[in-house]
């Protein structure tokens, strides 16, 4: 079974994505960007669904950073789920390597669509 | 006009022409006169030289038959019955006879013939002799036969020995009883020059004796005289004997050739007429030379005539000519002077003349109808077009405007001075119609042409558009240049050689007062200095590059620029051209400092807001999502449902701030109903209303009266919202309370402040979060496991300043935050008391 991890500071919203990721993955959770990247180096998930703003040092974008600057996380699939929806964040995003990128509020069926053409 | 001119002309050539002629006719008919009166005068000279001639010839004739017959008379006598022949010869012998140059060969013979006496004749001899006794008998056969007592003349004959004619004459001798006794003869000498002498004055000429039947006896010319052969002529004969009243003369060709005028003469008791002829050839000589002069008189008059018609044609030509150009240029002075006036007219001039002493002023009627006067012909006076209206210079001071009455009288008393310091005035004159006039008056002094004294004549032009529109320009000019100067917007203007010409006080103001040096700088050198005044981070690019962007759109010549401070600011620069003459383009500064920091404020709350609207939505959304599609247990849907409604909720409550900010922010205060009320009261409210989370303490309440001006709505939701923080960020059972705060002065107004703190022992903010807790959207815990907008905190400050109050923070981490209220303190209103001290 494929690991997503869920990184959102919003309660409501981590529980929303795992909800969306159903029971066709195993889900993992963070609050916050140094919690998600921790998890993510030790746990090696197969999916992250990234928010951008989060507190804490690290936003979603260093993050994602990180994940793309680090080769032993090769292959990682990144999805960002954010409130910032301009297209200059759009553009931000796919700069910063990002595979998907879902504006709240998002349709929990296409995320888990996305996740499951993506991982299978 | 030409063609008049040229009738005129030919009309004056045909006169000259007719002039000539009469007087041609004229000569003409003088020197007729003149032939004819010397004419007539010659030809009494030639008839008295005819007369002369044949009286000489006549008289000669005569008298030499006179004495032949007296002769022969005598010598009859004596031979009569006395004595008979003999006697006679005896007598004749003895008298004295006549020269016998006339009478020659004295001959008496007896009625038988026999010779009684013979005087001795030198010139007959031989066969003259013969012919002579011949003669004699015939004679003596003639007196026989005739019994007359007249002398008889017989035939002329031509002596052959002396070549002379001789004309034999006999008278015949009677006895006393009346018998014929015989006869005396003798012969008369024809010499040419004893009978014809100078008879004959001209060349050519002829004379005749005749006798009456018309037989030529005798014929004398240039040669000498002959025996006539012939006879006279009919025709002369006719006139002859037409000739009743005297001889006439008449003119014939003769045999000759030669032409000649006859005249003839009856010699008196002679069957015998003499005939004198003249060559019309030398007659016609006679008169050639008063021909000549005649023929020389008209050939030199009619040449003068000629000459003389000749000049006055060349005079009547150049005349005309010179008449003609006369006329033209009096045209062309007409044409110009008609153009000169419809050129003042046009230029609203018109002219005008002032005269000395008389002080009579006289205008054109072009200046007259400017003014709406009624214009009038004056005989008397000066006409520049024909027609002008003459006034009193009182009459027209009256006209001028009082104030400038001065400038009228004083310039036309320097112009009388010849003063050059006033060459002209502008002065304004009022119209008839009531309406001002503005004329610019310029005039010279000159003599009177016309009586005693100077006129002072000039223009008068209408500048009265010309005066509204400087008046307009030099308004619209001060208030341009009000304008400019009150203006909050920089200008820099740059002359057409693109130097900065202007720059406005607002523009100094921009620069900080570094603009001095800009006058006169140029275009590029003005660039770099305004690109060394602005920020490396947003930095002028140069006016060369607006003014190509200008050329091609103009309303894309523009670009914000940041100046460096202090105070920075951001500037909106953008230039236009101008078509203007001395202004190439404007450089337009405005200074948009504060509406990008509104722009920028505005955008960032946006952004923020949109934000947190999509997190609460987003669970919405989603967990909506997942109840339609999914088929879930009944906890689930419930707990899911939860969800959904409260972030439903909170969506609503950041609906509410965000319409109470956006509220405030367009409006301010307006709404409220300030009004003093009593701090403590309203605090009261608040608490006894607030529902605590559950688990939480009801807050503490130490508070005396606190009299302050607020809006009770206003100042109750700040309590709440701080209340409400205070419960949310404290642990349940952790205290709240509300206390009194120490009065104080508002720092920036002065007011006197009253209030209370509202203290919780909960989480409390670090540094960092104490100085972003009054941001919008800014949450101390954004995990959204405490409610809250993030709003409400901005809110209360915004509430607090429109109060004019403030809100204080005071916090630190895991020490609780305490949050003073301060509301502007209000008079008590009536049926309070004052709070108690302490």
């Amino acid at each position: 079974m494929k690991t997503v991890l869920i990184v959102d500071d919003h309660a409501d919203m981590r529980r929303l994505l795992s909800i969306s990721a159903g029971s066709d993955f195993h889900v993992l959770e963070a609050e916050d960007g140094e919690s998600a990247l921790e998890a993510i180096r030790r746990q090696r998930p197969d999916a992250v669904l990234l928010d951008i703003m989060m507190p804490g040092a690290m936003d979603g974008l260093q993050v994602l950073d990180a994940i793309r600057a680090d080769p032993a996380l090769k292959g990682i699939r990144v999805a960002m789920v954010t409130a910032r929806g301009q297209a200059s964040d759009l553009g931000i995003g796919k700069a910063h390597g990002a595979d998907a990128y879902f504006v709240k509020p998002f349709s929990p069926l296409k995320l888990l669509s996305w996740l499951r053409s993506n991982l299978n | 006009m030409d063609n008049k001119l040229l009738a005129h002309l030919r009309r004056w050539q045909l006169a000259v022409w007719l002039n000539c002629l009469f007087w041609l006719v004229m000569v003409g008919v003088g020197a007729w006169f003149g032939y004819e009166a010397m004419k007539e005068r010659h030809q009494a000279a030639v008839a008295l030289a005819h007369q002369g001639a044949l009286r000489y010839l006549s008289a000669n004739l005569q008298q030499a038959l006179e004495r032949a017959d007296q002769l022969l008379w005598v010598a009859a006598s004596n031979q009569g019955p006395a004595g008979g022949p003999a006697a006679a010869a005896a007598a004749a012998s003895g008298i004295p006879l006549p020269s016998s140059l006339i009478c020659a060969g004295l001959t008496v013979l007896n009625a038988r013939g026999e010779v009684l006496l013979s005087e001795p004749d030198s010139h007959h001899s031989g066969q003259d002799s013969l012919q002579e006794t011949e003669r004699l008998a015939a004679d003596l056969a003639w007196h026989r036969a005739n019994s007359t007592q007249q002398m008889h003349l017989s035939d002329i004959h031509q002596d052959l020995k002396n070549n002379e004619l001789d004309w034999h004459v006999s008278r015949r001798i009677n006895t006393a009883s009346g018998e014929f006794a015989g006869l005396a003869a003798c012969h008369i000498d024809l010499n040419a020059s004893l009978i014809f002498g100078s008879a004959r004055s001209f060349k050519d000429g002829t004379s005749l004796i005749v006798s009456s039947d018309g037989q030529v006896l005798v014929q004398n010319t240039d040669a000498g005289s002959t025996l006539g052969g012939g006879r006279l002529s009919p025709a002369l004969l006719e006139s002859i004997r037409l000739a009743a009243d005297g001889p006439r003369l008449h003119l014939q060709q003769d045999p000759d050739g030669e032409q000649r005028q006859y005249s003839w003469l009856a010699v008196a008791g002679r069957p015998l007429l003499v005939v004198n002829g003249m060559s019309q050839k030398n007659i016609d000589l006679l008169t050639s030379p008063a021909r000549q002069l005649i023929g020389f008189l008209v050939g030199i008059t009619s040449l003068l005539v000629a000459i003389a018609t000749a000049a006055m044609l060349w005079g009547l030509r150049s005349l005309f000519a010179q008449f003609v150009l006369r006329l033209k240029d009096e045209q062309q002075l007409l044409e110009q002077t008609q153009l000169l006036h419809q050129v003042l007219n046009n230029a609203g001039a018109g002219q005008w003349q002032l005269q000395w002493p008389s002080m009579r002023l006289t205008v054109s009627n072009l200046l007259a109808l400017r003014l709406g006067l009624q214009v009038s012909a004056d005989a008397g006076a000066p006409a520049f077009d024909g027609q002008s209206s003459t006034l009193s210079a009182k009459a027209w001071l009256r006209l001028i405007h009082p104030a400038d009455r001065g400038l009228a009288t004083g310039f036309a008393q320097a112009r009388r001075k010849g003063l050059e310091t006033q060459p002209e005035v502008v002065i304004r004159l009022r119209h008839q119609a009531g309406r001002l006039c503005w004329f610019r008056l310029s005039g010279e002094v000159q003599p009177n042409q016309i009586g005693p004294g100077k006129v002072l004549s000039g223009l008068a032009l209408d500048v009265t558009e010309e005066r509204f529109a400087r008046t307009q320009i030099e308004d619209r000019t001060a208030q341009l240049n009000t304008l400019f100067s009150l203006s909050p917007d920089g200008l820099v203007v740059f002359d057409a050689q693109r130097m900065v010409k202007y720059a406005n006080p607002a523009f100094e103001r921009l620069c900080n007062g570094r603009a001095e040096q800009i006058k006169n700088m140029r275009e590029a050198e003005f660039s770099s200095w305004l690109g060394s005044l602005c920020t490396a981070e947003q930095a002028f690019s140069g006016i060369a590059l607006l003014r190509s962007k200008a050329s091609t759109d103009p309303n894309s010549a523009w670009e914000l620029v940041t100046t460096e401070g202090p105070p920075s600011r951001v500037v909106r620069l953008s230039l236009v051209l101008s078509n203007a003459q001395s202004v190439s383009q404007i450089l337009y500064l405005r200074d948009v400092t504060h509406e990008t920091e509104v722009a920028r404020v505005k955008n960032r709350f946006l952004t923020s807001a949109a934000h947190e609207l999509r997190t609460p939505l987003a669970s919405v959304v989603g967990f909506a999502e997942i109840l339609v599609t999914h088929q879930l247990a009944a906890d689930k849907q419930l707990e899911f449902a939860r969800i959904v409604w409260r972030q439903s909720l909170h969506l609503s409550g950041i609906l509410d701030e965000l319409l109470d900010i956006s509220r405030m922010d367009a409006r301010g205060a307006a709404g409220w109903h300030l009004q003093a009320l009593d701090l403590a009261e309203l605090a009261g409210q608040v608490l006894a209303s607030f529902q605590p989370p559950s688990g939480h303490l009801r807050a503490s309440l130490a508070l005396s009266p606190l009299i302050v001006r607020v809006d009770p709505m206003r100042a109750q939701q700040v309590i709440r919202n701080v209340l409400s923080n205070a419960y949310h960020h404290s642990a349940a059972g952790s205290p709240v309370s509300i206390s009194q705060a120490p009065a104080q002065l508002h720092p920036h107004s002065g007011a006197p402040l009253l209030g209370i703190e509202i203290q919780d022992a909960g989480a409390g903010m670090n540094e960092q979060e104490l100085a972003q807790a009054f941001d919008r959207f800014y949450r101390a815990d954004p995990s959204g496991s405490r409610p809250g907008t993030g709003l409400g905190l901005s809110l209360c400050q915004d509430i607090m300043n429109l109060l004019g109050g403030l809100i204080l923070l005071r916090s630190a981490p895991q020490q609780g935050t305490t949050v003073t209220l301060l509301f502007v303190q209000a008079d008590l209103p009536v049926g309070h008391s004052p709070p108690e001290p302490g």
